[in-house]
C-alpha cells in the first residue's frame, strides 16, 4: 500500500483516522498497532507475521540486555540480535534499522528499554515511517508513545504537510521519474548528450521530490497521530560539500549510519588513520543496505570517496572559493551519483555517464532533445525552485507580515491552496494505462 | 502571537480538508460500479472475489486496490484535471499523441520504431505480391504528420515518410506507383486529416480517389466540395481517446451516393450482407470512423448491379474504407482484403475470381501501418 493510492487515501485512512479518534486514550495505542499491522500486511499477510515476529524478539531482548549485568553476555546478547534482525525475511527496511538502534541504545545505555509491549509495539510498527523513513529512534518519541495530547494546531499542520508531500510525489516526483525513465531506457540504444543531461538533471529532482515527499507525509501523518518526528531533509541541493549534502540529505538514515556504524568505526579520538577507512566502510555498508549489488556499492563508496577528499584538505579549499562553485561541485557530485544508484548496472550507469561528458559517437544533441527541452523546461523550473527554501522563506515573510484583513485573506489563500494542491494530486493518484511519455 | 486565532484557524483547516474527503468518499461509497470506461475504451476492473488463497499470496489486495482505483468516483474528471495540469506544465505529447497546432492530435512515429530492416521486411512482401499480381498499383498514403508538418510541435521528432515512399517508388516503379504524398501537401491547407483521429477525412480520400482515377485510368466522377454532406458534427477519434485532451472535434461528411440505393450488395466477412457503405449505428458515440465499410473486416465483397464487367482487388488497412465508396461504381465487383484480419489462403481465394481477365489490383495502406505490418507472405502460404 502506498500512499498515493486510492485505497490509502479513501479506504485505510479516514476509517483509521475515525476509529484511532474516537478510541479513548490508552485504546489509541491498540488501534495505531492493529492498524499498522494490517498496512504493513495489505501488502503481504507474511510480511505482517515476520514483523510480529522480530517485534517479540526484539521487546525480549530489550528487556534482556536491561537485565544483564555481566558486559560479555551483553555484548553477545547485542551481536546475536544483530545477526538475527539481518538474517530477518522482513529485509533490509526501515525495521531492520529500528531495531537496531534500539538494541544498541539499550546497550549503551542511552535508553532505557520499553517495559510496555503495546508501546514497545506501535514504535516498532508505527506506519507512516514504514515506507522510506524518517528512521525514528525510540528515544525520540518514547514519551509520546504512552500519551499523546490532541492538538489541532499539530493536526492543521500534519494534514497540510501529508498534502504538500503527496504533491511531491505524484505532480513532480512521477512525472520527473517518466522523463528520466525514458531517458535510460532509449541511452542503451543511443541518445544525445542533451537529452541524457536533461535525463539525469529529471533523475536528480525525482529522487529528491520522491524521498522528501514521502518524508514529508510520513511526518505530517506522524503529526496527525500527535507524533513530532525528526526531519529528513533540509534543502539537500543547497550543500557546499558532499560532507554538508551527507548531513542534509535523508538526514536520518544518515544518522543512524553515522552513529552506528561510523562513529564506533572511528573512536572517540577520531584519528585519520581510523576516520578515513571508517568512512569508506560505512559508505560501503550503506550501499549494501540499499540493495545488493555493484551499482549500489559504488553509489555508496563514491559519496564516501569525496567525503574523505574534503577531509583530507578539500573542505579547506572549499572554504576559500566562492560558495557557488562548492556548491556546483556537490551537485554535480550527488548528480553521478544519482545515476550509479538508478541505472540497473554499473556498466549501464559508466555508458550512461560517458554519454553525458560527450564521450562516445552520439551528438551533442539532436531532435529529440531540442523538442524535450522545449515541453519539459517547466516542469524542471517548478523542480529546481521547489527544492530550495525560496518557497517556505516567501511564505514565513508573508505570515509574518500580514494582519488584520491581510491575515484573514492569508489563511483563505492558504486552505484554497492547499485544497487545489489536494485535489489535483488525487487526480494523479487515479491511475490510467496512459503511459506517461514525455 | 495570538495563539486562540491560530487555533481556531487550525480547527477550520481540519474540517475543510476533512470536508473534502468525506465528500468524495461519500460520493464514492454511494456511487455504483461501471463495467467500461467509454472515454479510456476499456473494460475497469470489479470487484475481486475473496479466498483465502488469493487473500494469502496477495493477489486479493492488488486486485482490490485495482478495483477501488478503477471504480473511483468521477474517474473521467480526475483524467481531465490531469490533462489540464499537463497542459499547464507545457507538456506536448501525451499518451504518444503530439498535441499539435491548430486544435490537431497527431500519433507520434519516432524514426527509431521504422527501422530499414522493417522497411526492408515490408517492401520484400509487397516485391512478392507484385510478381503474383504483376498488373498491382501501390498508393501508401502518408499519415498526417508528414503532411501537415508544420503544425506537429516544435521540434518534436517524427518518421519523415517522404524518403520511405521515394524509397517504395523506386522499388516498384514509377508506373505502378500512386504518389499521393504531392496530393495531399497541395491540399494541406483543406481538411483532409481528422483533428481527432488517425485516418484522413473524406475530403483527403477523395484526393487519393483522384489520384487512383488518373493512374489506372478511370474516367474520374468528379465531386464538388459543396457535394460534401455532413453526417456527424462532433466527431472525437481515436486520437482523441488516447490523448484526452482538448481538441476542436470533426465533422464526419461523405460525397452523395453515385448511384442508386440497392444498386450495391456488400457481404462482410462471407455473411454480412448490406445496401450501403455506411453504417449509421457507429455515428453514436466515439470511433465513427468505423462508420465506413463496418469498421474491420479480413474479406468484404461489393457487388454492383450494373452491365459494367470490371473486376478490382483491394489489399488494404482501414485508411480505405474511406476510398473505396468513392470508387465502387467503376467495378462490377471489388474484393476488399485486410491481411491483418484475413484468415485464409489468398491465393486459393483469388482463383478463378478474375472472371472477365481484367482485374485490376490496388494495394492501398497508411504508410505507417504498412511498414509495420504487410504479411502478404503469410497470407499467400496460409
Amino acid at each position: 500500500m502506498t500512499f498515493s493510492s486510492i485505497f490509502f487515501l479513501f479506504r485505510f485512512l479516514p476509517i483509521f483516522l475515525i476509529v484511532y479518534f474516537m478510541a479513548p486514550g490508552r485504546m489509541k495505542n491498540i488501534v495505531l498497532f492493529l492498524g499498522s499491522l494490517f498496512f504493513c500486511g495489505w501488502g503481504s499477510p507474511r510480511g505482517a507475521l515476520y514483523v510480529c515476529i522480530a517485534l517479540l524478539f526484539n521487546y525480549v531482548l530489550g528487556r534482556m540486555l536491561c537485565s544483564c549485568e555481566n558486559n560479555g553476555n551483553r555484548r553477545l546478547l547485542l551481536i546475536f540480535g544483530t545477526v538475527c534482525n539481518l538474517l530477518f525475511p522482513t529485509g533490509f527496511t526501515i525495521f531492520t534499522l529500528q531495531a537496531l538502534s534500539y538494541l544498541g541504545d539499550c546497550y549503551g545505555d542511552r535508553e532505557k528499554p520499553q517495559k510496555n509491549l503495546l508501546d514497545f509495539a506501535v514504535y516498532f510498527t508505527l506506519f507512516p515511517q514504514t515506507v522510506a523513513g524518517p528512521v525514528v529512534r525510540y528515544g525520540q518519541i518514547k514519551e509520546s508513545l504512552r500519551e499523546r495530547k490532541p492538538d489541532s494546531l499539530l493536526v492543521s499542520y500534519g494534514l497540510k504537510r501529508f498534502i504538500i508531500g503527496l504533491s511531491k510525489t505524484v505532480l513532480l516526483a512521477n512525472n520527473l521519474g517518466a522523463l528520466w525513465t525514458q531517458a535510460a531506457t532509449k541511452s542503451v540504444s543511443g541518445i544525445s548528450t542533451l537529452t541524457a543531461w536533461i535525463g539525469v538533471v529529471a533523475l536528480t529532482y525525482q529522487m529528491y521530490f520522491l524521498l522528501s515527499g514521502t518524508a514529508d507525509m510520513a511526518i505530517g501523518l506522524g503529526a496527525v497521530l500527535g507524533f513530532r518526528f525528526p526531519e529528513n531533509f533540509a534543502y539537500p541541493y543547497m550543500a557546499g560539500s558532499v560532507t554538508e549534502f551527507s548531513k542534509k540529505c535523508c538526514i536520518t538514515l544518515v544518522d543512524w549510519f553515522r552513529d552506528y556504524i561510523y562513529e564506533p568505526l572511528a573512536g572517540e579520538k577520531k584519528s585519520r588513520f581510523r576516520a578515513l577507512p571508517g568512512i569508506l566502510l560505512t559508505g560501503l555498508l550503506l550501499g549494501l543496505w540499499l540493495g545488493r549489488d555493484v551499482s549500489f556499492v559504488v553509489f555508496g563508496l563514491w559519496f564516501a570517496f569525496w567525503m574523505v577528499l574534503e577531509q583530507l584538505g578539500l573542505h579547506k579549499l572549499l572554504e576559500h572559493i566562492p560558495g557557488i562553485i562548492g556548491r556546483g561541485y556537490t551537485f554535480f557530485t550527488v548528480l553521478v551519483g544519482w545515476v550509479l544508484f538508478a541505472m540497473d548496472s554499473w556498466k549501464e550507469a559508466a555508458h550512461y555517464l560517458l554519454t553525458m561528458f560527450g564521450i562516445g559517437p552520439q551528438p551533442l544533441y539532436d531532435r529529440e532533445s531540442l523538442f524535450w527541452g522545449s515541453h519539459v523546461w517547466m516542469l524542471l523550473a517548478v523542480a529546481m525552485i521547489g527544492a530550495t527554501p525560496l518557497c517556505s522563506l516567501a511564505e514565513k515573510r508573508l505570515r509574518a507580515s500580514v494582519s488584520g484583513a491581510g491575515l484573514a485573506l492569508y489563511r483563505f489563500l492558504e486552505k484554497l491552496i492547499v485544497a487545489v494542491l489536494l485535489l489535483v494530486s488525487i487526480a494523479y493518484c487515479v491511475k490510467t494505462p496512459m503511459m506517461l511519455s514525455y | 502571537m495570538d495563539l486562540y486565532g491560530e487555533r481556531k484557524n487550525a480547527r477550520k483547516t481540519i474540517v475543510f480538508l476533512c470536508a473534502i474527503m468525506m465528500i468524495l468518499l461519500v460520493a464514492d461509497l454511494l456511487q455504483k460500479d461501471v463495467l467500461i470506461s467509454p472515454e479510456e475504451n476499456r473494460i475497469l476492473q470489479t470487484k475481486p472475489g475473496l479466498s483465502g488463497e488469493t487473500l494469502a499470496s496477495g493477489e486479493y489486495m492488488e486486485r482490490y486496490e485495482e478495483y477501488l482505483n478503477d471504480q473511483f468516483v468521477g474517474r473521467a474528471n480526475w483524467i481531465t484535471i490531469q490533462n489540464i495540469t499537463a497542459r499547464a506544465f507545457q507538456k506536448k505529447v501525451m499518451n504518444d499523441i503530439y498535441l499539435a497546432k491548430d486544435g490537431y492530435l497527431m500519433p507520434r512515429h519516432l524514426p527509431e520504431d521504422f527501422s530499414l530492416e522493417l522497411q526492408e521486411a515490408s517492401l520484400s512482401n509487397l516485391d512478392a505480391f507484385l510478381a503474383d499480381y504483376p498488373q498491382a498499383k501501390v498508393m501508401l498514403v502518408p499519415t498526417a504528420d508528414s503532411v501537415l508538418t508544420d503544425k506537429l510541435p516544435a521540434f518534436a521528432p517524427y518518421f519523415d515518410q517522404e524518403a520511405f515512399l521515394e524509397r517504395a517508388k523506386e522499388r516498384v516503379g514509377a508506373d505502378r506507383f500512386i504518389d499521393v504524398l504531392p496530393v495531399l501537401r497541395e491540399h494541406a491547407g483543406e481538411e483532409i486529416y481528422y483533428r481527432t483521429d488517425r485516418h484522413w477525412t473524406t475530403l483527403g480520400a477523395y484526393y487519393g480517389y483522384e489520384a487512383f482515377a488518373k493512374s489506372f485510368p478511370k474516367p474520374p466522377r468528379w465531386y464538388l466540395h459543396g457535394e460534401l454532406q455532413t453526417v456527424k458534427t462532433d466527431f472525437r477519434g481515436d486520437l482523441y481517446a488516447k490523448a484526452k485532451q482538448h481538441a476542436r472535434p470533426d465533422n464526419i461528411m461523405i460525397f452523395p451516393r453515385v448511384m442508386e440505393a440497392d444498386s450495391y450488395r456488400i457481404t462482410y466477412d462471407g455473411y454480412l450482407n448490406r445496401r450501403d457503405f455506411y453504417e449509421e449505428r457507429y455515428l453514436e458515440g466515439n470511433g465513427s470512423y468505423r462508420y465506413f465499410l463496418d469498421d474491420t473486416h479480413g474479406i468484404v465483397e461489393i457487388e454492383r448491379e450494373s452491365y459494367l464487367d470490371g473486376t478490382l482487388l483491394v489489399i488494404k488497412d482501414s485508411y480505405a474504407n474511406a476510398m473505396i465508396p468513392l470508387l465502387a461504381h467503376h467495378y462490377k465487383k471489388i474484393y476488399v482484403v485486410d491481411l491483418n484480419y484475413f484468415n485464409a489462403n489468398l491465393t486459393e481465394y483469388m482463383q478463378n475470381k478474375d472472371i472477365y481477365g481484367n482485374m485490376d489490383v490496388l494495394v492501398l495502406y497508411n504508410c505507417t501501418n504498412f511498414i509495420r505490418s504487410f504479411p502478404y507472405e503469410s497470407a499467400r502460404t496460409q
